[in-house]
């Protein structure tokens, strides 16, 4: 009976000690187009303003199609062709954690610092991460235009550069420009839903899926003698 | 008889050195006179130090190349920035090559040229208008790889690629210097 009373107390003082972490939310502010948001293992759904799309979740942007998102005090702006996975967003310990998955496409993001509290902002995509601390960026997964502040980009072999605002800079990268995707669309009558760019994400692949050759270019390069 | 040896001597430099060089370089003449090299469009082998001419290929639009305060980079391989005297402007996206976004070359020596050549491209998707982004640098082993701009670049006119075929594109890498 000591025993499990000693236990009893020692889980209490535990749970009471360890700060629980808040979840924040991503709200949709605004959007225009073909937005669609994903929950783990759930269909896809078209989102509406004030929506509030739940920690796991992906959000899918279509042709011409924009997004924007309100996490705290940060804004996000998911550009059209982007699919986009949030896999953290907690307030813990005075921090806001904020963690998104890059798949495809292009964000822009404004991440304000909040009285009282940090900012960890990560967008992770296949090749690099842009880690902020208040600041606003543009990033497509590869290439990282930083407008205000300082940009932490961590490239595919965890190494870190800080970039500062004015700085475009690039990773390695592996996926496709929407752009790209758009004109083949309506070069070759074909409809490339957003479910399929990941599929799609190499020139080879793309060139079978369009059942189409590649071609060549001869450079001819000269230099001032 | 030593006139023999050294003609022996420097025929076999000659074959030897041929021997290397053709690996990647095909020496041609243009009807100018002009010294040219034909480079065979293989990417640069790990461990390659020299000269560099690195292609990126971005969708058509407007792109030029202005010398500039606030310079664009790349990371090199230790993720550190190059950085250059002169910046890419785009309203359009870079397509990746390979899988990669840029791709490197065996390049020329500013200084000592050759001063034109040629460069294959493969694999490029037909359908769509392109512009290239020529740009040189030099690469050296120190205790790391490092490498650093020449801050030679240059932007093609737009082309659009043939299936099965091989189209053909002009640049002219200017000097940019630092503003």
């Amino acid at each position: 009976m000591k025993i499990r009373l000693i236990c009893i107390t020692a889980v209490l003082l535990i749970a009471l000690t360890v700060p629980a972490a808040a979840q924040t939310s991503a709200v949709v502010e605004s959007f225009s187009g073909k937005v669609e948001y994903q929950s783990a293992g759930g269909a896809w759904t078209a989102v509406s303003t004030g929506l509030s799309i739940p920690q796991g979740a992906t959000i899918s942007t279509g042709f011409r199609s924009e997004a924007v998102l309100r996490i705290g005090d940060s804004t996000l702006t998911v550009r059209p062709l982007t699919r986009m996975r949030i896999d953290e967003l907690a307030e813990r310990e005075g921090t806001v954690k904020t963690d998104l998955y890059l798949r495809v496409g292009r964000v822009k993001a404004e991440v304000r610092r909040t009285e009282g509290l940090q900012q960890e902002f990560r967008l992770t995509s296949p090749v690099s991460t842009a880690a902020v601390r208040g600041t606003s960026f543009s990033y497509d997964g590869y290439n990282l235009q930083v407008l205000e502040g300082l940009v932490a980009l961590i490239n595919a072999y965890g190494q870190s550069s800080g970039i500062p605002a004015g700085v475009s800079i690039t990773s390695d990268g592996i996926e496709i420009p929407p752009g790209t995707l758009q004109a083949l669309e309506q070069q070759f009558g074909v409809n490339i839903s957003a479910a399929q760019i990941e599929e799609l994400a190499s020139v080879s692949a793309l060139a079978d899926f369009l059942g189409i050759q590649t071609g060549s270019v001869t450079i001819n390069w000269e230099l001032p003698n | 008889m030593k006139n023999y040896i050294n003609i022996g001597l420097l025929t076999v430099f000659l074959v030897i050195s041929l021997a290397f060089v053709s690996c990647y370089i095909e020496p041609s003449s243009s009807a100018d006179g002009t010294v040219s090299i034909q480079l065979n469009g293989q990417d640069l082998q790990s461990g390659y130090t020299g000269d560099i001419l690195r292609v990126s290929l971005y969708l058509d639009g407007d792109i030029s190349i202005s010398e500039t305060d606030n310079p664009s980079a790349y990371l090199d391989e230790q993720g550190d920035p190059i950085e250059t005297n002169y910046t890419v402007f785009s309203n359009t996206s870079r397509v990746p090559i390979d899988g990669k976004p840029y791709e490197d070359f065996p390049g020329p020596d500013p200084g000592s040229g050759p001063y034109s050549g040629s460069i294959q491209l493969d694999g490029i998707l037909p359908g769509v208008r392109y512009r290239i982004v020529l740009e040189s640098f030099y690469r050296y082993l120190e205790e790391f790889y490092v490498t650093y701009a020449t801050n030679y670049a240059g932007v093609s006119e737009a082309f659009e690629p043939v299936a099965g075929q091989s189209v053909s594109v002009s640049v002219f890498l200017q000097e940019y210097y630092f503003s």
